[in-house]
């Protein structure tokens, strides 16, 4: 009875879980659509000083090759990040099926935790590079929106171990007679 | 050891409480390890000693 109640718990928060991803993702996506829009209107109308892209720094006195090639890098990333999300929304999808420990959600957890680390660390780089030539401006410290990514993905590359070393405890599990 | 006693593969799991699928992955070697309570019963329906049903073969 106990166990039974405890599996409907853990199918109740995964279920609530999954909706949540599912709707981060959908939100996520619309955000990309709608920036693409934006940014595209804007140029059109030759606006771009109104983007406020890197802090104060005015955008309108570079060339197109220039602005794409700075708009290019944190688009990249961010769709870098849709796709760490779509992930995480099919290994959910996994997990609410009971399919616990399928080489999927280990392949997947760890593709999530190094997409996360690769986001984090690339814009706080961008962000680094395009301060000191856009601004000339270098600074250094302790950045807690770099600190986020980097234990968010670990803790699910780790979470990927975890997994592997479970499925094969499964595995010996199920051939032990 | 199952023809010594004249007895089928299948009639040994029913007797023992296990699957025919398990059965067969404990003949074929595949298994990874045997539950002391499985031993007991495989040894008690055949009426032998461990060491008659297990056998150390190097890789």
């Amino acid at each position: 009875m106990l166990s039974l109640n405890n599996n409907l718990y853990l199918m109740k928060t995964i279920e609530v879980l999954r909706k949540l991803i599912n709707m981060y993702y959908y939100l996520l996506l619309f955000v990309l659509i709608g920036i693409v829009i934006f940014i595209s209107i804007m140029i059109q109308q030759g606006e771009v000083a109104d983007l406020k892209i890197i802090e104060d720094y005015d955008v309108s006195n570079i060339s197109t090759l220039k602005f794409l090639a700075l708009i290019s890098v944190p688009t990249t990333i961010y769709i870098l990040f849709v796709r760490a999300v779509y992930l995480l929304k099919e290994t959910l999808k996994d997990l609410s099926e009971g399919n616990y420990f399928s080489e999927l959600i280990i392949k997947n957890f760890k593709m999530i935790g190094r997409l996360i680390l690769i986001c984090g660390v690339s814009y706080a780089v961008y962000k680094f590079l395009a301060r000191l030539v856009m601004l000339g401006d270098i600074r250094l410290g302790i950045d807690f929106s770099l600190i986020t990514p980097i234990v968010v993905g670990l803790f699910f590359m780790f979470l990927s171990e975890v997994f592997a070393k479970a499925r094969l405890a499964e595995q010996e599990n199920n051939l032990t007679i | 050891m199952l023809s010594k006693r004249n007895m089928k593969s299948k009639e040994l799991a029913e007797i023992i409480g296990i699957t025919t699928a398990n059965m067969s992955i404990l003949k074929s070697g595949k298994a990874k390890a045997v539950r002391f309570s499985t031993l007991e019963a495989i040894c008690k329906a055949l009426d032998c000693q461990p060491a008659d049903i297990l056998e150390y073969v190097e890789d």
